[in-house]
Formats: C-alpha cells, structure tokens, sequence
C-alpha cells in the first residue's frame, strides 16, 4: 500500500516538473536566451570588442598627435571662429548629447538643411556627412566653417585668427605660418563662400596666397580631425551580454537582458534584417541606402548621395588633393567609389546605432522624434521619393516584436571610450 | 501517511512555483514585461535566422568558373582572407581560355550586386594592373551588406568577349 503510493505519488511529482518544464520553454523565457553558434559569431561581429583599434588616417599626418588633439580641442569649443562669435563645432555636437544637438535641423548662425549626426565613432566611417560628400574627418570639419548658416565666416579669416590667437601651438605642429601680415595680400574676410564680398576679396587674391592659406584652413581641419579621433564608443549593456552569451553564463544573460531584450537582438540579426546595413561593431556599413523618408512638403527635394559625388570628386581637400598627406594607394575609397547607378539617388549614409536613444531626433533631417516612429517606417516601407526605397515591409513583425526591437536598440548606449576632460571646453 | 502526501504536495508546489519565477526578469522595460509569451514567436525565430541565406560562406579562393559562351575560365582569389564585409580589398583575377593558355591582353570590366536586394556594388572595382601569366590586379572590392552577391566580368581578348559570373555569400 504505501510502495504504491510513494509510486503514484513519484509520478505525479514527474508528470508536474514535466509540465512545468514544458510551460517554461513554451514561455519563451528559456528560449529567448539561447543562441545557435551562428547567431553567436553575429553577436560577436557586433560587439564593441570586434572593434579594431582606431586606424591611422592617411591623410592626416597629425591625426594622433597629442600636440594636435591639445590644438584640436581648443579650436572645437572656440566660438571666435563664426561670423558671430557665438558658434564653435560644440554648438551642434555637445558632448553632453552624445555629439549631438537634439535638434532635428541644428541652429547655428542659420537653421541647416540636415540634422547634426553625432560625431561619435566616426572617425572609422570612410565618408562623412549624410551624403558622403567629404572623405576624411579633417577635409569634414571644413564644411561647417564655411557653411553661411553654420559657422558662417570664412578661411582667411579664420587663418588671421589662428595666427593671433594660437601661433605657438601651431607652428609646434605644422611649422612656421605664413606671413598674413599683408593685408593687402590676406584680406581679414575672403573666402569661396556665399557672401559676395568674401567671395570677390577671395577671387581677387594671388594663386600662391590662396594656396598659403588653404594650407592653414586644411590644417585647422586636420587639428580638430585629431581631437575628433579620440570621441569613440564605450561598452554598451549590449556587449556585457554578449560577454555573458561567449561565457554561457546564463544567470549574467539575464541579468543583462530582457526576454523582451535579448529577442528584440534576435530580430535585429534575422527576421527584421537590420543587420543588413547596421552591420559590425558601430552597426553600420557606412554606405549609402534610400529607405523611403518621407518627404516633408515645401522642402527642398534632397537627392542625397547622387548629388554628393562630383562634389567629393573635385574637392580640393580630397584625400588625392594637394592638401592629402596620403598617396594615391591610400586613397582606394575615392578612387574606387561608386559614381553612378539608381540606388544612389535618395540615399543617405547608413548612420550608426551605438547610443541611438541619446541621439534623436533620427534620420537626415530628423523626420522622426521617437524610435518607435523610426520602426513604425521600417515596418510599413512606403516608397521613395526621390528615387527608388531599398526597404521593404515587415509584414511579419508584430507591433509587439516591434517594441521588442526598440528594447534592445535601448540597450546599445554606454559612456564613451573618451578621456573625461576631451568631453569638457579646455582649461586655458 | 498524510505526512507524505503533504510532502509531495509541496514538492509540486515548489516545482511549478520554481518555473514560473526563475527566469529573473530584470524589467527595464516595463511596458513589455509581463506580457503572455508566444510560442509562435520561437518559430519566428527560426524563420528569421537567416543571416547568410544559404548559410554557407563563400571563401577567399572561389572556385574556378567558365564564362557563359565557354570561352574563358577565370579564378577569383580575394586578397582579404578570410572575405568579410565592409572592408575595401583587392582580388587577383586569373583568366584562362577554355583550354588552359593564360590570357594575357584581357580587358576586363566589373559590375555586380545583390540580387536579392536590387542594388549594385557599393563601389567601382577596376583592374588596374596585369601581373603577368594571366593574372590581373582587381582594386576597390568592397561588400556592404551578407547575403548573396553576383560578380559580373566582361572579358575582352582580341576580338572576343564574354561574360563570367561570379557568386560568393557573406
């Protein structure tokens, strides 16, 4: 009588772990933690640990030079060098927002056409800007200086300002600055800008003047790149879980994630398919796809990188200018970039998606406030215009999987692997 | 007696009340936590793993292929090994007639992309240099996204030309 019981009494015990053991894997909550090796060497390819060291940039012969990263900081908080006094690089990169400036267009001197995209990172991207239209980070830092509603002023200004305010730094790092001394020669204003009488003192110098001071503009340029080197991504919760997947410590996965988390990271890698473009460690292939923005009436019609190649092509301070501390060889994104084809119209840069939810708002010209609008695009993929969308819907993601993916896209901010006083204005 | 009938009824207890809270959740977003768990997503999942589409990756040397009109036989070797994406490289292309001579005045023209997604390369691979024994230098190879890419030759030789296609899957 009692065998029988203890044997009844075995089996229910069985039959109840047996369908509780089933329950919990049908839950999900097991499940979502468990990775084939395959999914393993996609969460490894997306760790911050497959990160290479930062590569010297060819161009820039200063690039690591901690006599340039010192100049470099200086000149990227200093608002002297505007048309207004009132704006530096900070003004729409703040390091407090992750190099990024909230806005969906930035306000400087005037509004911009695009949103500021963060800086952090960047400097691995071979193309910047939303259309690529500069190949290097120094040939970058150019543009803004220029642009009549960022910066606002001009080069031989700017030239005039680093010869009165920072001589010594810079001939510590680029030799003697010419002699602007002439003005005459070096007017206080000239540049090829939009204001008109900048634009005529500019075409009225000597080939040779201009040169001498181009030579100091690229220079500037190289010395912020240098600064702008160091601002690079810091472990997220992200690759602590990866760390904890390689080391099959399950009690760490989850701790780390989320079931809602870890299967939002599933979807990324597979059926959403936003690893075919923010693929790697900075999650992007810094290449250039349309995916259908919408576009915003009585805005200018916005061709993207189509528009950006004879201008990256015939820009002085290419990588192949005379302006390039890098040879021809080095010089292989330019000289084999694609110049030509469809896909190239209405396409913007794949932007990178480490501390994605510090950065909104998203896309070129901040179409979206939230992430949640950004999935909520991807799942409907409306069609191009201009030009034709690389995207197409996810008809079979939920609005649960959805948010699901905005989970773990939450999960990819982290402090930034940047030295705590870069992050702050200089002390002079 | 009834003491063992309470203890296996505490064993049940525990059982069940052990798999509905182990998997800790540590609920950083309380929006979705909680929510009923389905199974269908775990097939999703399944359907969703598709990362290399055939799943085989290609590796750095392909396998030699003969051109449409069989008149050259050509051998990608990747000068990246292993081949990954987003990385710019060069490959050595060496192409034979059908009958094994080294071709040696080639000109070659290239063109590609994913069929999947209908786009192109992300770049303008270009020969740039003959090294001899019919080999030829191919610069500026770049793969943007995994998945299945075709490598589109135009051989010219003299008078003839063909077309050779590639595949290789990131």
């Amino acid at each position: 009588m009692k065998n029988k019981l203890l044997l009844a009494l075995t089996a229910l015990v069985v039959l109840a772990s047996g369908t509780a053991g089933i329950w919990y894997r049908q839950s999900g909550i097991n499940a979502a933690h468990d990775w084939s090796p395959e999914e393993i060497a996609v969460l490894v390819s997306l760790s911050l640990d497959s990160l290479p060291p930062l590569p010297p940039d060819p161009s820039n012969a200063v690039g690591d030079d901690p006599l340039a990263v010192a100049l470099g900081h200086r000149l990227y908080f200093d608002a002297r060098f505007s048309s207004n006094g009132q704006v530096s690089c900070s003004t729409c990169h703040q390091p407090d927002r992750m190099f990024t400036d909230g806005l969906p267009k930035s306000r400087a001197v005037g509004v911009t056409r695009r949103h500021a995209p963060t800086i952090v990172g960047a400097a691995y991207s071979p193309w910047f800007f939303w259309d690529g239209h500069k190949d290097s980070q120094w040939s970058q830092t150019l543009g803004p200086l220029e642009s009549a509603v960022e910066h606002g002023s001009n080069r031989t200004h700017y030239a005039h300002l680093i010869a009165e305010n920072y001589r010594t730094e810079y001939e510590a790092i680029f030799g003697p600055l010419p002699d602007l001394s002439d003005l005459e020669r070096f007017p206080a204003s000239a540049g090829p800008v939009e204001d008109p009488e900048a634009r005529a003192a500019w075409e009225g110098m000597a080939p040779d003047d201009q040169d001498q001071v181009n030579r100091v503009f690229a220079n500037m340029g190289k010395a912020i790149a240098a600064y702008e080197r160091r601002v690079l991504p810091g472990p997220s919760r992200f690759d602590q879980y990866v760390a904890a997947v390689l080391a099959k410590d399950r009690a760490a996965m989850r701790r780390t994630f989320t079931r809602d988390e870890a299967e939002g990271l599933r979807l990324f890698i597979g059926e959403a398919r936003c690893i075919n473009c923010h693929n790697g460690p900075r999650f992007t292939n810094d290449s250039f796809q349309n995916i259908g923005l919408p576009w915003v009436e009585g805005e200018p019609i916005d061709q993207g990188r189509s528009a950006a190649i004879d201008q990256v092509r015939d820009d002085p301070f290419n990588c192949l200018g005379p302006y390039s501390d890098a040879s021809p060889d080095d010089c292989a994104e330019l000289r084999f970039m694609k110049t030509s084809g469809p896909e190239l119209v209405g396409a913007f840069k794949t932007p990178t998606l480490r501390n994605v939810a510090e950065t909104a708002p998203y896309m070129h010209t901040g179409q979206f406030g939230t992430l949640s609008e950004v999935l909520q695009h991807y799942k409907k993929a409306p069609l191009a215009y201009p030009g034709h969308s690389e995207i197409q819907p996810l008809d079979n993601v939920s609005e649960r999987q959805l948010g699901q993916l905005e989970a773990f896209l939450r999960t990819l901010s982290g402090a930034l692997a940047t030295p705590e006083e870069l992050l702050n204005p200089p002390v002079e | 007696m009834k003491k063992l009938f309470v203890f296996a009824l505490l064993v049940v207890l525990i059982l069940s009340a052990l798999a509905g809270c182990a998997p800790g959740n540590p609920s950083t977003t309380p929006s979705s936590a909680g929510q009923p768990t389905s199974v269908e997503m775990s097939e999703g999942q399944k359907d969703g793993m598709d990362m290399s589409e055939s799943g085989e990756k290609s590796p750095a040397v392909l396998e030699p292929v003969m051109s449409a009109n069989m008149l050259f036989r050509v051998q990608a070797t990747s000068q990246l090994d292993p081949l990954a994406i987003n990385e710019l490289h060069s490959w050595i292309l060496h192409v034979e007639m059908a009958d094994g001579k080294p071709v040696e005045d080639a000109v070659i023209t290239v063109d590609g992309g994913m069929p999947a997604h209908n786009h192109g390369l992300p770049t303008e691979p270009q020969v740039t240099e003959y090294l001899g024994d019919g080999n030829y230098k191919l610069e500026g190879m770049k793969f943007s996204m995994p998945g299945l890419w075709e490598i589109r030759l135009t051989i010219q030789s003299g008078d003839v030309q063909d077309t050779v296609v590639l595949e290789l899957t990131l």
